[in-house]
């Protein structure tokens, strides 16, 4: 909302600066955003919160300004009434409104041999300066009188209107209107028009039609001033896809008492600047609004700000804005001026006492915070996979949750389940993310240009069908290249190293059942299913070689794997036992074996561990190797075993027994060579 | 050598030794003197020769010379290793040092923890919420009318959903984290104290400062007696510890649907301390977030009293505080995930 500080004095004495009103305003809710000197006034562009319907007008800014100074309001040309309401006429015209909800009440003057000219300097200035195009005095004061009293208010030419007759009624299917701004529209029954006895005249509150706008050949005129229905005005506003002034305003629900008010105002600029005699004035509905009264315990400031103004300060405060207070013992009786819609119960009340008093007059408490711990341990894992992750050198990452369809067509994922936005605003957002890997493929497309290795997680919602789930999305690419104290190494990221890092994780949740079984994926070229016990947790593998051209990733391998960490809080066992440290000596020995390549090591350490060597604490590979002098088909491997007793120290014989047990048994069942 | 006489050679020591210049010259003085066939050695070789009372006078003279050359040759050594380590040539302390590589969290996730910490350490418990609402949640439940303006602010997301198990609910992504509110009080009674952080929607076209996808913190507290005066203590506490001691702060009338009195809080401007520059649009203050006394209307909507409860309520969006921190003038660099830009964080 745009006014200027002379165009406010009109209506309120003002003895403070521009800047210092500025800051008042601001301090009370009006938040003056910009304020411009324009030749000798200033400009103010206050934001209007959207409660405050009765702000769209100088006279409402002048209310709260007067509020704030303890002034009166004044306004000039108020209270004379102009013409009088004619219920026959001498004048034959007749108004109809086909329903009072949509319309509850509309107005119409009709004012014969205006001249229709230029407005005066002092009127065109003015609207200049908020940004109005003049256009012609009658249109111009229309303009003026919305500003300035916040009714929109509408002339038509007369002479143009066929028949005796308007008529507010809902357009019929295949009915037309080009409006002002000479856009065709075609209309139907959800759509209130203002009609003659023939055709559509205006887009009921938001817009004129061109057949009877006024033009410089214009004589006679019909003013109209009206009340709509917000709720009506909006539904059009969105179907039709027309904004206005006045449209802005009715659907804000304005005060129907300001209708005949503003066109009284109207009538009179029309006759001091246009000329012109008022023949008629008339009017259909009701206009007459309910007085509402809310009951007001002053006590309650107290409760609800954490300090309180006076009783006296608090019933000056709500007279300065116009309320009507009267003591019922020790409550009030507050009676809401109709155009304060917004009033409706008496934290709105407390609400005002605040904002004028001044919200830094309250004071600085703490509250006193009861208990209301929650043990949650998601956030606890959160927190250790995102410590892990950044440990080994990967990095965060944010990204969309919504995705183009083309994106996931790129993924070679089938359409199914996915959740579609109904209103996408570009062809970025059409579907929720039913995996997090295509924003993690757009991650390391766009960085492994510059970079030689890339490591990058997500933490983040997928969606499948109306089901959202918690991920953790995690891609490799590259190599990690760091320094030793010999120079530069390089480590190609591998299928391993993705595994390393979910081991990792997995371990420190104190998640110990899980495996990776074989599956297909239509995005990986090997996929592995991970599970904890018998449920499915994600995925990992090598991105299909396809898909990564899709993704404009040339000549390197991705590795991904994603988890569902809603499944995965249900496995994390955070408590931790103390093992006594060993007592005695333990004794280490290594199995260095060549061993065929089709033979799981898996498998190997799992039949190691069914036979349970009671010495046995501890069995792991340490190293292995691939190729020559090692045949083709074969593999070496080193396992590391570690014997203990805790009850006495091993002797050389007791473990040399089972250590050969232990490598008998790899002879006979996996076929391996010792070395 | 039979003049060797103890004083001759015991003179001449100091002389040979401040020529010695090596540890291997070192060595060579070690053996000349102390070795099997050295000069003490001989001198212990003849001591037969002489009186009982002369070889025990004797006796004590070579021992004592030979502590002294021991002495001699431990200090010599010393100073000599001394000054081989300060002619050696040190390691390059211009060469980067060894390191493992690490990770980066995300600047939003950071100031995600920074926020909700803070409010933790006043007692507050985290809950998140999920990003699918149904529009009562999002709206009606919040004293938001459907069909009224202060709904067109919350541009939102619709969801084509064609399963019907919703009750005939319309489907969106949530256009703010507030809808968390009326879950958490639906289920749970109060007194309550709970952060909510999370992803918000609003099809916003997308430019340096307009994301269609961002980051909210909700804060909301329900008991017996709260008041306005708390909610401007704890806000100030947060504003203290998210941008320093010395921050200003200020609370301006606002009008949001779901909370009364309604309030939009500024801190002083960060860059220019108040005095107005570009950042501050020439205001000399930043607003920072929205809040309020949760309205009596949202309260009854989820069956409290509040004629018994009352609460107090905010939200903030996680990439403007992010951005005031840090300087960034882009929204979109955090949706980037541009590895230059994530590693500065
Ligand atoms: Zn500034």
């Amino acid at each position: 909302m745009k006014f200027t500080y002379k165009w406010l004095k009109d209506f309120v004495d003002i003895e403070i600066s521009p800047q210092k009103l500025a800051a008042s305003l601001t301090l009370v809710g009006l938040e003056v955003i910009s304020l411009e000197k324009v030749k000798e006034d200033f400009v103010f562009e206050v934001e209007i919160t959207s409660n405050r319907t009765d702000l769209l007008s100088i006279i409402g800014i002048a209310r709260e300004v007067a509020a704030i100074m303890g002034k009166k309001i004044r306004f000039k040309g108020y209270g004379k009434n102009y013409g009088f309401w004619d219920k026959q006429g001498f004048f034959r015209f007749n108004l109809k409104i086909e329903n009072e909800d949509d319309c509850p009440l509309y107005t119409a003057r009709i004012i014969r041999d205006v001249k229709i000219e230029s407005s005066p300097d002092w009127l065109k200035e003015r609207l200049l300066a908020i940004g109005i195009r003049p256009v012609n005095n009658i249109v111009d004061i229309t303009n003026y009188v919305q500003v300035s009293l916040g009714q929109p208010l509408h002339a038509f030419d007369l002479d143009r209107i066929e028949g005796d007759l308007i008529w507010v009624r809902r357009a019929k299917d295949g009915e037309r209107i080009i409006t002002i701004d000479n856009r065709p529209f075609n209309l139907n029954s959800d759509i209130l028009l203002i009609a003659d006895a023939r055709k559509p005249i205006a887009i009921a509150g938001i817009m004129g039609g061109k057949e009877t706008e006024i033009g410089l050949e214009t004589k006679n005129i019909l003013l109209e001033s009206a009340k709509f229905n917000a709720i009506l005005i909006r539904r059009m506003r969105q179907r039709l896809g027309l904004t206005s002034e006045s449209q802005y305003r009715f659907e804000r629900d304005l005060d129907i008492n300001n209708v005949i008010f503003a066109s009284d105002y109207a009538v009179r600029l029309i006759k001091d600047y246009c000329k012109g005699r008022i023949v008629l004035s008339k009017k259909v509905g009701s206009c007459v609004s309910k007085k509402r009264s809310v009951i007001f315990n002053p006590e309650n400031v107290l409760k609800v700000l954490g300090k309180s103004p006076s009783p006296s300060l608090i019933i000056r405060i709500l007279k300065s804005l116009g309320f009507i207070v009267k003591n019922s013992q020790e409550k009030l009786k507050v009676e809401v001026p109709t155009f304060r819609k917004d009033i409706k119960e008496e934290i709105d009340l407390i609400e005002e006492v605040a904002r004028l008093w001044g919200y830094d007059k309250i004071p600085l408490t703490l509250p006193y915070v009861r208990i209301f711990l929650k043990t949650d341990t998601y956030q606890k894992m959160l927190l250790r996979i995102r410590n892990i992750l950044i440990n080994q050198g990967v990095s965060e990452v944010i990204n969309y949750s919504l995705l183009g369809n083309l994106t996931l067509k790129r993924l070679k994922i089938p359409s199914c389940d996915f959740v579609t936005i109904a209103n996408p605003l570009s062809h970025q957002q059409e579907v929720l993310r039913p995996l997090l890997l295509p924003g993690l493929l757009f991650n390391v497309s766009k960085n492994i240009r510059y970079k030689e290795g890339v490591g990058f997680f997500e933490i983040g919602r997928v969606f499948l069908g109306i089901k959202e789930n918690n991920f953790l999305g995690l891609v490799l690419c590259g190599k990690k290249v760091f320094l030793k104290d010999t120079g530069k190494t390089e480590d190609n990221f591998t299928i391993l190293h993705l595994k390393g890092i979910i081991e990792l994780i997995l371990g420190n949740l104190g998640i110990k059942n899980f495996d990776f079984v074989d599956e297909q994926y239509p995005y990986l070229g090997n996929g592995l299913r991970i599970m904890i016990l018998k449920e499915e947790i994600g995925y990992l593998g090598k991105v299909d070689s396809e898909v990564l051209i899709n993704f404009d990733i040339n000549k390197k391998d991705v590795f991904a794997a994603e988890l569902n960490l809603d499944k995965l809080v249900k496995f994390i066992d955070l408590n931790r036992r103390y093992k006594s440290l060993p007592i005695y000596p333990g004794v280490r020995r290594d199995i260095s074996l060549v061993i065929p390549e089709n033979i799981s090591l898996k498998e190997v350490l799992r039949r190691i561990e069914e036979e349970k060597f009671s010495l046995l604490k501890e069995i792991k590979i340490v190293d292995f190797y691939k190729g020559s002098p090692i045949p083709s088909g074969f593999r070496s491997v080193t396992l590391s075993c570690f014997y203990y007793s805790d009850i006495h120290t091993l002797t050389d014989i007791e473990v040399n027994h089972q250590h050969l047990e232990l490598c008998n048994l790899l002879k006979k069942e996996f076929s391996v060579e010792i070395r | 050598m039979d003049d060797f006489k103890i004083d001759e050679i015991e003179k001449k020591i100091d002389e040979a030794f401040q020529k010695v210049s090596s540890l291997e010259d070192l060595e060579r003085l070690r053996i000349f003197y102390l070795g099997r066939k050295g000069v003490l050695s001989k001198l212990t070789g003849r001591l037969p020769k002489f009186s009982l009372e002369e070889r025990r006078k004797m006796g004590i003279q070579i021992n004592f010379l030979k502590q002294r050359i021991e002495d001699l040759l431990q200090d010599k050594e010393k100073q000599l290793k001394e000054s081989l380590k300060s002619t050696q040539p040190i390691i390059d302390m211009g060469l980067p040092g060894i390191t493992q590589p690490i990770g980066y969290m995300h600047p939003l996730t950071q100031v995600i923890e920074e926020i909700c910490g803070i409010f933790i350490r006043m007692g507050f418990s985290v809950i998140e919420g999920p990003e699918i609402e149904t529009e009562y949640n999002n709206f009606t439940a919040l004293n938001i009318a459907l069909e009224h303006p202060s709904r067109d602010v919350f541009d939102t997301f619709y969801l084509k959903v064609s399963s019907s198990n919703s009750k005939h609910q319309k489907l969106l992504l949530r256009s703010h984290t507030s809808p968390v509110q009326i879950r958490v009080m639906m289920k749970e009674k109060p007194p309550l104290a709970i952060v909510v952080p999370g992803k918000v929607y609003r099809p916003d076209a997308v430019d340096a400062s307009h994301s269609f996808m961002f980051h909210q913190v909700e804060g909301f507290l329900v008991d017996r007696e709260v008041k306005f005066s708390d909610l401007k203590g704890v806000l100030y506490k947060f504003a203290q510890s998210i941008f320093g001691e010395n921050i200003k702060i200020r609370f301006r009338p606002h009008y949001f649907p779901f909370t009364e009195p309604s309030a939009e809080v500024d801190i002083s401007c960060i860059i220019c301390k108040g005095e107005g520059c570009s950042v501050c649009s020439k205001k000399g203050w930043l607003e920072i977030l929205g809040c309020g006394m949760i309205h009596p209307q949202v309260l009854r909507n989820v069956g409290i009293n509040p004629k018994v409860w009352k609460g107090f309520a905010f939200g903030m969006g996680v990439e403007r505080i992010t951005m005031l921190k840090y300087g960034i003038n882009d929204i979109r660099l955090f949706f980037d995930n541009d590895l230059r830009f994530l590693e500065q964080f």
